[in-house]
């Protein structure tokens, strides 16, 4: 009985936030960088700079179209590539910051401590 | 799945839960003090922010959303614990209503869950918006050992589930608990909402705009903007697509609107229903087709074309569409601007597009440039049409494609697809979602109620437009007469108001003057008819039925066929009901079949497909629904022509020569004719039985009339031929009929002997004619002398004019 109503007091709420913290909302965090992924690809067109690689820009099927056209996709899929990862690394950086706080709130405190 | 609901406070009996949620929360804020009081004095300072956090986790705003989200369920989950998917509010309310229930031992759990639901904030706002006062429930205790609350409690819960999946929410709240506990069978409550007359579609609508309405509060682009909203807004100068694979459309540019442009920038293409128009479009523009969408305005077409340019630019469409533009252009709207250089312009549009690639045109209303004298489209159009080598989605009327059939053969160049009208469900979703826009902006509730009805009765009186505009169209014309009487809400009595306003059809509810007329139709009718019970009889009771709600689904109210030989009252039936019921004579529509003998006579019933000539029987009835169709001689009527009404008898329905349904399940249809009347006449004579007439009269119709067409009467009525008694008390009724008059215009009373009415009646009836003679015989000759009284000024008012017979009709004035 006793150990029951401390569960209820301390270890549900507990287990709960631990919960929360290292599962609940990295899930969260995830999706979020795929939608926003999503809402940046209407504006960088990586999908569509892909599915088009080797056509020409404009409707110009000359030589020249073609020329200008694959090294400037390319580009564009490069930086989008670029771009994505970056936020990815954002994100990541965030992750890892957020994983790790309880852990350096708890044991800065003691190791650091004078 | 297994579904189980388990939480730890569940565990205590109630009462050591009460003290244990005390303590729980004081000790929340003794680490609180703690915590704080560390943080300030720099002991332990990064500890202590630790459990801040965590306090501010458990208390504040994280936990307010439940711990796992209903739409991210794994597939292999297979064991559900709803106090994972409860969120806080709902999850304490749960727990403190099994707790009162252990303590109070309700007799029926759900009533009392009900009962405590009716307490909370978010259900009082539910009945503010149903415009419903909250009802007052006894919950009865047991005295023995109560049951197991929390498996009472599952059904509800697993309900509740699966409303949120549905909705696709992330969590149970209180709101769809209460939805749950309404779609719960449990009698008694069933008895409670029946009483309120509370419907599962009202409060699912009721939820729906109390989740939704924040929701829509925060979006500044919503969805549902009409498009002209945007078509004013200025477009870039260059619009390319997506890949840039294409060229720079500068003349189409001028002149269209593009759609992928805009489902970008605005958002636009939002679409409820219509998936399998969206997916036949999609499959035949993969093929290269051009299609055809057929539906009439306000069905929905131009919504679907926008979702179709929506998924291309959310890369949703199928690859071959992923690059393309969707550009509308408006043929008719730019030859009313270029009616001189339109094909010039036209061409000058089409090579644009040929030399730029990936565009989709659309062309709406293409019947209006088809069906215009001077110029033609098809010039221009054609080749490209046949070439397909631009895909094109052209948008019709029904009307204006049968009307461009007879100018060009469209189904060489298009595939046609017919935009279907939204179910009624989907309608109530879709305007419910509209709703919570329009209350924004006019600063009014709109019952669920009001929501539904519009629905309902748009469906079935507004037939000259379709769903969803039909019910669109009714509540916004509710809400301007909501906000006119000063109303907070708009209520389904407005509706129905509007409706009756507009088609006269009686879709409010009855009221005491119509019951009392309904209840006493027989005597009412039997005022200006004598005789004929039987026929009066049906009558009445086919409209009593109609009136109470209780129709048959299909088919008009009623379809009769009165039989019986000239003169003996079937017009007059059909006459004095239009008058009685139906507020006038001129609310009748009479046919005299006579005048459709031949079968090209149909064009002259139901109108010619180029518009010229309206149908004489539709037209009337797509105008005015409710009403009361007399077919005279109805046996004269071309054997082909009847066959047309083998639909209306059977389905109510039928389309006129433009394909419009006309509706004539609110019509009451009453046939009149004097086959065989010299039989019945000649079997009465030898005096046969009048029930034996009926039975070789019926089995001599089928000879005039198909077997298919009888049976789809109601009922076949024999008119019997009229004795003297009758006809006496004919011409009294006419009569009466002239005092009344007199009496009113001149103030002059009327009296007749008895020897002068039946001098008129002998006079007045005619073997062949029955009665029909006696009104005139009645003007020859009272009429015409109390017009000589009074233009020899012998009478003035207060006078009395006796007339009486002996050898001579002789007027007294007293």
């Amino acid at each position: 009985m006793i150990f029951d109503i401390l569960k209820v007091l301390i270890l549900d709420d507990l287990l709960e936030f631990l919960d929360f913290w290292f599962l609940h909302f990295p899930k969260i965090l995830i999706r979020n960088y795929f939608n926003q992924i999503y809402s940046f690809d209407q504006i960088l067109k990586l999908k569509a700079n892909l599915r088009n690689l080797t056509k020409p820009l404009y409707g110009d099927y000359t030589f020249i179209g073609y020329f200008f056209a694959f090294p400037y996709r390319i580009f564009r899929v490069a930086f989008s590539l670029f771009f994505y990862f970056l936020i990815a690394i954002f994100y990541l950086f965030f992750l890892v910051l957020w994983l790790i706080l309880p852990f350096f709130l708890i044991l800065y405190g003691v190791l650091f401590s004078k | 799945m297994e579904f189980y609901f388990q939480n730890n406070f569940l565990e205590f009996n109630p009462y050591l839960r009460k003290i244990v949620k005390s303590s729980k929360e004081a000790f929340n804020l003794l680490i609180l003090i703690i915590a704080v009081f560390f943080l300030f004095s720099q002991i332990l300072f990064f500890q202590s922010l630790a459990i801040l956090i965590f306090l501010i986790y458990s208390t504040l705003f994280f936990k307010k959303s439940a711990k796992e989200d209903i739409r991210y369920i794994y597939h292999h989950k297979n064991k559900i614990n709803f106090d994972d998917y409860l969120d806080k509010k709902t999850k304490e309310f749960i727990i403190e209503t099994l707790t009162k229930a252990q303590v109070f031992k309700p007799e029926n759990f759900q009533l009392f869950l009900f009962h405590e639901l009716l307490k909370q904030k978010e259900i009082k706002k539910i009945f503010f918006r149903l415009n419903l006062d909250i009802p007052k429930i006894n919950i009865n205790s047991l005295t023995i050992i109560p049951n197991d609350y929390k498996n009472q409690l599952l059904p509800i819960l697993i309900s509740a589930f699966d409303i949120a999946k549905a909705l696709n929410l992330p969590y149970i709240n209180i709101l769809i608990i209460f939805l749950a506990l309404k779609n719960n069978e449990n009698q008694e409550l069933i008895k409670i909402f029946e009483n309120m007359d509370l419907k599962s579609e009202y409060l699912m609508s009721a939820v729906i705009m109390e989740i939704f309405s924040s929701r829509v509060a925060k979006q500044k682009k919503f969805l549902f903007q009409p498009i002209a909203v945007f078509q004013q807004k200025t477009l870039p100068k260059v619009i390319l697509n997506k890949a840039l694979t294409s060229k720079a459309t500068n003349i189409l540019d001028t002149y269209g609107v593009d759609f992928t442009y805009l489902a970008n920038r605005e958002n636009a293409g939002y679409l409820i229903g219509h998936q399998k128009e969206v997916e036949n479009l999609i499959e035949n523009l993969k093929q290269g087709d051009n299609v055809l969408l057929i539906g009439e305005n306000g069905k929905g077409k131009e919504t679907i074309i926008l979702h179709i340019a929506w998924l291309i630019q959310n890369d949703l469409a199928p690859v071959e569409l992923l690059d393309y533009r969707l550009v509308k252009l408006d043929l008719s709207l730019v030859y009313s601007q270029n009616k001189e250089k339109f094909l010039e312009i036209l061409t000058k549009i089409v090579e644009d597009i040929f030399y730029s690639g990936y565009i989709i045109l659309y062309l709406p209303y293409l019947e209006n440039i088809i069906l215009e004298k001077d110029v033609d489209v098809f010039q221009v159009l054609g080749s490209v049409l046949r070439s397909k080598q631009i895909p094109i989605i052209a948008t019709m009327t029904p009307e204006g494609y049968i009307r461009s059939l007879t100018k060009v053969n469209l189904d060489s160049f298009f595939e046609k697809i017919e935009v279907q009208e939204l179910s009624e469900e989907e309608t109530v979703f879709l305007l419910t979602l509209k709703s919570i826009l329009w209350e924004k902006k006019e600063k009014i509730v709109i019952t669920p109620q009001s929501i539904a009805t519009a629905v309902f009765l748009g469906k079935r009186f507004i037939k000259e437009k379709p769903l969803p505009q039909s019910a669109e169209d009714l509540i916004i014309e509710g809400i301007s007469l909501a906000k006119k009487v000063k109303s907070k809400h708009l209520t389904k009595e407005a509706i129905q108001e509007i409706v009756f306003e507009k088609t006269k059809i009686p879709v409010k509810e009855i009221n005491i003057e119509e019951k009392e007329k309904l209840l006493n139709l027989e005597n009412l009718l039997h005022q200006r008819i004598v005789n004929q019970d039987e026929a009066i009889k049906e009558i009445a009771r086919v409209l009593r039925i109609y009136r109470a709600g209780l129709e048959k689904k299909k088919g008009p109210i009623g379809a009769f066929l009165f039989v019986g030989p000239t003169g003996v009252g079937k017009t007059e039936t059909a006459k004095a009901l239009a008058k009685i019921y139906y507020g006038s004579e001129k609310s009748m529509v009479r046919l005299d079949m006579v005048e459709f003998q031949n079968p090209e006579d149909i064009d002259k019933l139901i109108g010619t497909k180029d518009g010229q000539i309206l149908g004489r029987l539709t037209e009337p009835i797509r105008q005015n629904p409710y009403s009361l169709i007399l077919l005279d001689e109805f046996e004269k009527t071309h054997p082909t022509i009847l066959r047309i009404f083998l639909p209306i008898f059977d389905e109510g329905i039928i389309k006129d020569a433009l394909g419009r349904e006309v509706d004539f399940t609110n019509s009451l249809i009453i046939c009149t004719s004097n086959a065989y009347s010299e039989d019945i006449k000649q079997s009465i004579e030898k005096g046969l039985e009048f029930g034996k007439i009926v039975e070789n009269l019926k089995s001599k119709l089928s000879q005039i009339f198909s077997v298919e067409l009888l049976n789809r009467f109601d009922q076949v009525v024999v008119y019997k031929p009229l004795g003297e008694e009758e006809l006496l008390k004919i011409a009294e009724l006419m009569i009466k009929d002239l005092q009344a008059e007199i009496l009113l215009k001149h103030g002059v009373d009327l009296i007749i002997s008895l020897p002068a009415l039946k001098e008129i009646v002998r006079l007045g009836t005619d073997p062949i004619y029955g009665a029909r003679p006696l009104q005139r015989k009645i003007n020859e000759i009272i009429r015409s002398e109390i017009a000589n009284l009074i233009l020899a000024n012998k009478l003035s008012r207060g006078n009395k004019i006796i007339i009486n017979f002996d050898q001579n009709f002789d007027f007294k004035v007293e």
